[in-house]
């Protein structure tokens, strides 16, 4: 299998024992376990102590003399979090399991505030969302309104499906730069 | 060479190349030998794989850096995706595009820019007078009732007099933009369409100032869902932006079991211009204050 180059970035970033590679899989996998683990019966908590097991598992492999990645990067993380995860299930006697692989958004009933709350906070993001690039717009739209896959939004966009990942964290960093620079965010903010 | 010395060359990394070629025929041939490789093999694969302390505490010093940006992140793709999913509602938006248009084609044009006639002071004075029509309503009901927890009653019946005010306001109104504006919300409000009356009150002060009648409104829609807290929190945006009467009567009746409470109704109390109403005085009374 042709590693992917974002896969290949962080992989030679870990293996040098460069700590940004390890940040890189915080921005763009922690998301997708915290999905599994939320989705069966996990805590916030236990999201964060299965995604740091996760990642001493990953890097104590990839660090190896003789790693070859044969999948993609965020397969291979899900299937050792879903291992471990499954394992601590089975430990606790807790049954049932929902399989996330390809659901990598939080669900929205996991938010504070429920799934039918409506905020002065998302007006405002409304509105600071026609001040983005228009591809970025595009990525975001068609992610998290229309709820297309990534790697779909990235082969109709003509990016590989590492490469759309990092695009559309790179542009909801943008959109968030943007909210929180915008006068009436300090305002909802101090209320 | 016998077995044994070539096994531990192999395990010492030591072979030669002679050694490689005769260690291979061995394995390839003596399936004792082959066993013996393979399980020392698995061995030091599995003695690999045992997470080194420095990885755990490398994991463990980016995980407190990390992890609450993380969060925030994810809450924040939550809050995208509901902003997106509001924004992309083509009925809300339609919503807003032709109710208020329609508010908007009622204003004057002059040199080709529209203006709205009614500015902020004017707004401020005509909300106050509807809300003074509506604590005058308000203290009517009052005195016909008593007991604890009064207040969402009463902002009830506030709520349906303001409403009872913007659809029977006049043509000739001066401040008609406002009241189109409030017309529009309540009559979205009595049909559930919540999000659209946030819409509208948005896409009106866009091009106003956002004084204390924007926070009154938004406190209107968040009291009709039900929301008492962010309905308070409207009402202390009002008085943060200068109403220092009834919004700020309103605002404490909301917090009433607070320490803040008392406060605010010195300060109502202080305030000259707001206890010449009379209604205030009267409100202040009947709640035994």
């Amino acid at each position: 299998m042709n590693e992917n180059p974002v896969d290949h970035q962080i992989i030679q970033a870990i293996k040098s024992g460069d700590r940004d590679g390890i940040k890189q899989l915080y921005q763009l996998y922690f998301n997708m376990i915290a999905t599994l683990i939320l989705k069966n019966n996990g805590t916030r908590l236990d999201a964060e102590d299965i995604f740091q097991e996760v990642l001493v598992t990953a890097i104590t492999k990839v660090r190896l003399a003789d790693f070859q990645l044969t999948s993609r990067l965020s397969s291979y993380l899900y299937s050792i979090a879903k291992n471990m995860w499954l394992y601590r299930l089975r430990k606790e006697k807790k049954i049932g399991f929902v399989d996330t692989e390809n659901q990598e958004n939080i669900p929205d009933d996991n938010s504070p505030e429920g799934s039918d709350s409506f905020e002065e906070k998302h007006l405002l993001i409304a509105k600071v969302f026609d001040q983005i690039s228009e591809e970025c717009r595009k990525i975001l739209n068609e992610y998290y309104f229309e709820k297309k896959a990534l790697k779909d939004i990235g082969t109709q966009m003509q990016y590989t499906e590492g490469s759309i990942r990092v695009k559309k964290l790179r542009c909801m960093e943008s959109l968030k730069k943007k909210v929180e620079a915008h006068p009436d965010y300090i305002k909802i903010n101090e209320l | 060479m016998n077995s044994e010395t070539l096994f531990n060359r192999y395990v010492g990394g030591e072979l030669s190349a002679d050694e490689q070629k005769l260690f291979d025929e061995l394995y390839d041939q003596d399936t004792l030998f082959k066993a013996r490789v393979d399980h020392h093999q698995e061995l030091v694969q599995g003695i690999q794989a045992i997470p080194d302390q420095s990885i755990r505490q490398e994991v463990g010093e980016v995980h407190q850096v990390e992890i609450k940006k993380t969060w925030d992140n994810i809450e924040f793709e939550a809050d995208v995706t509901k902003a997106l999913k509001f924004k992309n509602q083509e009925t809300i938006r339609s919503g807003e595009d032709t109710s208020l248009k329609k508010d908007q084609q009622r204003v004057t044009k002059s040199n080709g820019r529209i203006f709205f006639i009614g500015q902020s002071k004017v707004f401020a004075i005509a909300a106050s007078i509807l809300l003074v029509i509506s604590l005058a309503l308000t203290y009517n009901w009052f005195t016909r009732s008593s007991g604890e927890g009064i207040w969402q009653e009463a902002l009830t019946q506030a709520y349906d007099q303001i409403k009872q005010g913007a659809q029977t306001s006049g043509l000739a109104d001066p401040d008609q933009g406002y009241r189109n504006l409030q017309k529009l919300v309540f009559d979205l409000l009595d049909q559930s369409e919540s999000e659209k009356a946030m819409v509208a009150i948005e896409g009106y002060f866009i091009n106003h100032p956002r004084d204390f009648t924007y926070h009154q409104l938004k406190a209107w829609v968040y009291f009709k869902n039900k929301k008492w807290d962010q309905a308070r929190t409207a009402f202390q945006a009002a008085v943060l932006e200068g109403d220092s009467c009834l919004s700020k009567l309103y605002y404490a009746l909301m917090i009433k079991n607070s320490q803040e409470f008392g406060k605010l109704i010195l300060e109502v109390k202080q305030n000259a211009s707001c206890m010449e109403l009379e209604l205030v005085r009267s409100l202040l009374t009947r709640q035994g204050l």
